[in-house]
């Protein structure tokens, strides 16, 4: 139960993100997870200096994939969560960038014009 | 050998002679020479060999496509160390997102349609496309070993199809359709089996040369990694060694303008491309500049079934090859007639299009929608429309005014395509007609224009039939150096079929990681 609040809290966060993002405010998401008590280790383990995170991680908490699907469904013209290409094409980190601006990394072969947090 | 290359080697000797400086490595060099007997020494200027590498593998593939991963594949399962190098964030190149259809002739699922079919009959489809161009010992392999090829990736990597589709310029249906509908359907199964190999593809690893010793052998590669496309000096020098070879799969060139204009000019500039942004050539040049051949360059195919009202492949080419071209017809609009055989290979049909200054469009009716896509639920019809460029029209009255076709000769085509129907035979263009063809009768009428794009390089590394690299000088093997998939040359001669590049880069690829991997050490 508190796992699945945790979760729900989470996603309003994301939601909140998308908001602020399509109102053009330009925080990293750094800052989001600083603000929401989420600590460096949170997601770079003990290792020093810090390793890049992998997608799994992100989805510890952000995941599964299909519930990030599920939030975006609307979007148009289609879906940036639920891609033909496979899982490779499925890497967060192809278009969120923790630490600096985030890509629309599908634009660079479709004329898709996500604003992506 | 000439005179003048005979000079040139005995040169290259003492200066080796003379570094080494020991008459002991006399003896050592002559055993090494007639050990590489037949192959090509490096006659090119060599490469300094780095004092110290990096890193050491057995093989060394270049590329992440169906070319570098069934490399990767059999090298592995042969028992070598393999490093997999890519150069962008992604792995699978163009495979990935390639439109999921591999030829196969003579296959259990032709035999379960009552299709008859031969790899005679590809063949013979292949180099008539090829303007007879193709290597024929080299189109014979693919063609040969096409049925063997599919069912590979069946029974190793678990692929699934769902059906057979008519390609343009293939004698009949033969090429298997991916049950996901995309080359990812088999990229994914074999990143996967490469895993359990305990290979995994390595990102942002950009080859910058091939290193050719003065033995002549291929032993390695500096690669940068970091790199970020399409930066060529970003990222960091790496030296790996390649203990057994080295095996180039880094695809074509087609989003490549300047090297594209290199081999044919009127093919630079901002021509819209079917190809991933990272096809671009530095790789072939860093082959070209080991000793490489390049052959057949300025055969750049164009796909006659993109659309102008979207970019890239998008979605047209499931519209304008999987239904226009066998349920319905394209047309020039200022004549409302048709102007090619809509099944015909792809340069007669793109060269047809660019003929008719590209004032043309493929048509089909509601019915010829049903039977020519999977697409039940009709999603992708959906999506076809939303992106512009698929339009719908009530009457051919209509689609006649929206594209300004002269509206009774688009009537009369459609007309005499229906007793051709009736016929059972194309009396204008003679084109193969499927025994569930029907009339075109039934609105809504479903329409796209027609652009070709930059789709497939057809010229690459001279290969041999063991898919090893040729010398420029020797015209021999260059020891420790095989080449696969789009970036090697001669199998498709003037013109790819459709659904043979899958076919020639799963086969070939398995061909060159086996033999790589059986390369005799050098270190
Ligand atoms: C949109 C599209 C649809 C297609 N549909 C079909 C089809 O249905 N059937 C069919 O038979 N053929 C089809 N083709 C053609 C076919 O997909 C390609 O010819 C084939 O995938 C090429 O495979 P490959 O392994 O040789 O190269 P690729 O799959 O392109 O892989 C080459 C890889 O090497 C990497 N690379 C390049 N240079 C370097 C470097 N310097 N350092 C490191 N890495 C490098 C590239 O980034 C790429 O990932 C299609 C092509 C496209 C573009």
């Amino acid at each position: 139960m508190r796992q699945a609040q945790d979760r729900l809290g989470l996603r309003l966060v994301l939601l909140v993100a998308l908001v602020g993002f399509a109102a053009g405010a330009a925080a990293q998401l750094d800052q989001h997870h600083a603000l929401n008590d989420v600590p460096c280790q949170a997601c770079h383990g003990a290792a020093e200096p810090p390793t890049a995170v992998a997608t799994e991680q992100c989805l510890g908490c952000h995941g599964p994939l299909e519930d990030l699907g599920a939030l975006t469904e609307k979007v148009s013209p289609t879906n940036p969560h639920s891609t033909p290409h496979g899982a490779t094409f499925a890497e967060c980190d192809l278009c969120h960038r923790v630490h600096g601006p985030s890509e629309n990394f599908c634009a660079q072969c479709h004329d898709f014009k996500f604003t992506v947090p | 050998m000439s005179n003048k290359q005979t000079h040139r080697f005995q040169a290259l000797t003492r200066r080796q002679l003379l570094k080494a400086g020991g008459a002991s490595m006399l003896g050592g060099l002559a055993l090494g020479a007639a050990g590489l007997s037949r192959q090509a020494r490096a006659e090119a200027m060599p490469d300094k060999m780095p004092a110290k590498w990096d890193e050491e593998v057995d093989v060394v593939v270049v590329g992440s496509g169906f070319a570098g991963l069934a490399a990767a594949h059999e090298a592995a399962k042969a028992g070598a160390s393999v490093a997999l190098l890519e150069k962008m964030r992604t792995p699978g190149g163009n495979s990935i997102i390639s439109g999921g259809v591999i030829a196969a002739a003579g296959s259990p699922l032709q035999a379960k349609q009552g299709i008859k079919d031969s790899p005679d009959s590809l063949y013979e489809d292949m180099l008539k496309a090829g303007l007879y161009l193709n290597q024929p010992e080299l189109a014979r392999i693919v063609a040969d070993q096409s049925v063997e090829t599919v069912q590979w990736t069946i029974d190793e990597l678990g692929v699934e199809y769902s059906g057979l589709s008519h390609m343009g310029g293939h004698a009949v249906p033969r090429s298997y359709s991916v049950a996901s509908g995309s080359g990812a359907g088999i990229i994914e199964p074999q990143l996967a089996r490469l895993k359990e190999l305990a290979v995994e593809p390595r990102t942002g690893m950009l080859l910058k040369r091939l290193l050719r010793d003065d033995d002549g052998r291929v032993k390695g590669v500096i690669v940068h990694r970091g790199f970020r496309h399409p930066d060529l000096e970003s990222g960091t020098p790496v030296a790996i060694k390649a203990r057994r070879a080295v095996v180039m799969a880094s695809g074509g060139f087609g989003a490549d303008p300047v090297f594209r204009a290199l081999q044919d000019p009127r093919l630079g500039g901002d021509l819209d491309t079917t190809n991933q942004p990272g096809a671009t050539a530095e790789a072939l040049r860093a082959a070209l500049h080991a000793g490489c051949i390049l052959v057949q360059p300025s055969w750049i195919q164009l796909g006659p079934w993109t659309s102008p009202d979207e970019r890239g492949f998008g979605m047209a080419p499931h519209f304008v090859q999987g239904v226009t071209a066998s349920y319905g017809l394209w047309v020039d609009t200022r004549t409302g007639k048709r102007f090619v055989n809509e099944l015909a290979d792809r340069k007669t049909r793109a060269d047809a299009i660019l003929a008719a200054g590209n004032k043309t469009i493929a048509f089909a009716d509601a019915k010829g929608y049903g039977k020519g896509t999977m697409d039940t639920s009709q999603q992708r019809l959906g999506r076809m429309k939303r992106s512009g460029a698929l339009m719908e029209y009530g009457s051919l009255e209509e689609m006649a005014r929206a594209h300004d076709i002269p509206v009774s000769e688009l009537k009369a085509t459609v007309k005499a395509f229906n007793d051709s129907v009736d016929a059972g035979k194309d009396s204008e263009f003679g084109r193969y007609m499927a025994a569930n063809v029907d009339k075109i009768d039934t609105p809504p009428y479903y329409v796209m224009r027609l652009s070709p794009k930059i789709h497939h390089t057809m010229g690459g590394c001279a290969i041999n039939s063991r898919a090893q690299a040729l010398d420029v000088l020797s015209n021999q093997p260059i020891p420790g150096l095989y080449v696969a998939g789009e970036a090697s040359g001669g199998v498709h001669g003037a013109s790819r079929l459709g659904s043979c590049a899958y076919a020639d880069c799963l086969t070939f690829g398995r061909i060159a990681g086996r033999n790589a991997a059986a390369q005799e050490r050098w270190a």
